[in-house]
């Protein structure tokens, strides 16, 4: 058999797409440990390590799922979506999409919890980000004119319901790492608008219209926007070429 | 021909436990450390703050585990380019991985799958090496890793599979102590003669860890001290290849600092009293 060959036989027999015995005739073993248990053994770490990497990564949803039924979730998830990542910590990239289609519908409901943990993994992998603006550093007349730029390890999600607190409706939430530890909270639905007029390019001004409904909208704005600052969310606040120029 | 790296010494693998006290104290008891390479590839965060700091005070190896310079499909060049960066970024004294596969069509086995010894696998292999010093800009060390099973196809021991592929490689190899001794207890082989047999001109780093007795089988698992047969087989490897430098490996159930620190020290003591008893003596008490 080729290497090539033996590799294939080798793989299918670690994922379970043929019994170590089908392989065992290219391997070599010996009246105390016959080639077949040799790769049972290896068949167990295979999966083993797969099911602990998903563990570390998703401790909120292995708490409500508890052992055996995260087991047959992680095995599921690990049969469709094998690693692509020589990190094993990225193995759980699809597992919130799994979850969404999962035909037991307590799974599919923790969807949107593994979306949180997921995204939490992502932030705290991420290199750290170049530029944080820690205030506001422009002209307060040009102020309504700039735009917000986010920090690339800042994860706004929009999940189908909150996931601690059921409330029936949708709910935006925001995953980020601040110095070395991820944080996550729900967002307030003005701040979800305005996060959405950030996204979309509007500038200063027009974001400050998602909070017109607060009792004091520039309270409530400046408030807001301290926070993300606070938070470490924003890389920049851009003055446009205009504004400059004048 | 091999270049080792300067300075020697000993050491251990640097794990996540013990992140907050190198943060805060630096490192101690080490005279460099081991940290494994995807832990640290393209990361910011603590990690990378811990990196530095570690990097500041002493020599640092850096200990990759999904190469797969063995793998049939193409080499993962997207891989090698991260890694050149990170050896770009901390300078590290070794940088290592396995010789064995662990991937097959872009996918991810995240174990340490052994090869056939075999010509069509030196020869495999020995490319491959070749391309990632390539990329790398520097050489590397392959590490004996422990296995379970062999293949029918095997045709050549494995210390003269090691030495061909890295004598064509031109790379060099990191004898894993406690995997010799593995390798050897579930092949029925002669842990002596394989320490006896490996190029020494090819050997730049040590490795110690624990492993379980399973009965029928030993397993490689990190996550004890090294046993007094893996003390005595590390005396040995001295007295043949030099007090090259030595990195303890614990990955589960990972020990205090302090536990770890006595295991490099044990290391620096067992070392330096063969060197200075000299190699003959030793030879005949593993």
């Amino acid at each position: 058999m080729t290497l090539p060959d033996l590799q294939r036989v080798f793989w299918q027999a670690m994922r379970a797409d043929i019994p170590p015995g089908a392989a065992a005739p290219e391997f070599a073993g010996d009246k105390s440990l016959p080639a077949v248990e040799r790769l049972w053994i290896y068949r167990r770490m295979y999966w083993a390590r797969q099911i602990e990497a998903l563990r570390d990564c998703f401790p909120l949803l292995l708490s409500r799922l508890e052992g055996e039924r995260f087991e047959a979730l992680a095995r599921a998830y690990v049969v469709a979506h094998p690693s692509e990542d020589p990190c094993i910590e990225r193995l759980g990239r699809r597992l919130p999409e799994f979850m969404r289609d999962h035909p037991d519908a307590a799974v599919a409901q923790l969807a949107d919890m593994a979306a949180i943990e997921w995204a939490l993994v992502e932030v705290l992998l991420m290199e750290d980000p170049q530029q944080v603006a820690r205030g506001l550093d422009v002209p307060q007349e040009v102020f309504p004119t700039c735009r917000i730029e986010w920090v690339a390890g800042l994860r706004l999600l929009s999940l189908a319901d909150d996931p601690f607190e059921a409330t029936g409706a949708q709910v935006g939430w925001a995953v980020w790492r601040r110095k070395f530890s991820g944080h996550h909270r729900r967002l307030a639905p003005d701040e979800r608008r305005a996060i959405d007029l950030v996204n979309a390019g509007t500038d200063v001004a027009g974001v400050c219209t998602a909070f017109a409904d607060a009792p004091d909208p520039a309270a409530r704005a400046f408030a807001v926007l301290g926070q993300w600052l606070n938070n470490e969310w924003v890389a920049r606040i851009t003055v446009p070429d205009s504004a400059v120029a004048a | 021909m091999l270049t080792r790296a300067g300075g020697g010494g000993h050491g251990f693998g640097l794990r996540v436990p013990h992140y907050a006290t190198f943060l805060e104290a630096g490192v101690v008891g080490a005279d460099l450390v081991e940290v494994i390479t995807e832990n640290f590839l393209d990361r910011g965060g603590r990690p990378a703050a811990v990196l530095e700091r570690v990097r500041r005070d002493v020599p640092v190896a850096l200990h990759g585990v999904s190469l797969s310079i063995g793998a049939t499909g193409p080499l993962n060049r997207d891989y090698l380019h991260r890694l050149r960066a990170l050896c770009d970024r901390i300078e590290p004294a070794i940088v290592s991985d396995h010789l064995c596969w662990g991937s097959f069509g872009g996918q991810h086995g995240h174990d340490l799958w052994p090869l056939p010894f075999c010509e069509e696998a030196v020869a495999h292999v020995a490319e491959r090496v070749s391309a990632a010093q390539d990329v790398l800009g520097r050489q590397i060390l392959l590490e004996n890793v422990s296995s379970y099973v062999a293949y029918a196809d095997s045709v050549l021991p494995e210390w003269e599979f090691l030495g061909e592929v890295a004598r064509r490689a031109d790379c060099g190899l990191l004898l894993d102590v406690n995997n010799v001794f593995v390798t050897a207890r579930n092949h029925d082989l002669s842990a002596e003669r394989y320490i006896d047999n490996v190029p020494a001109d090819r050997v730049g780093q040590f490795h110690l860890a624990g492993h379980l007795d399973r009965g029928t089988f030993l397993l490689d698992h990190h996550g004890s001290a090294v046993a007094p047969p893996v003390w005595r087989l590390y005396e040995r490897a001295v007295a043949r290849f030099g007090n090259l430098p030595a990195i303890v490996e614990w990955d589960d159930n990972v020990p205090a600092l302090e536990e770890l620190v006595g295991e490099a020290a044990q290391a620096r003591t067992r070392a330096a009293r063969v060197m200075a008893t000299g190699a003959d003596s030793t030879r005949g008490a593993a």
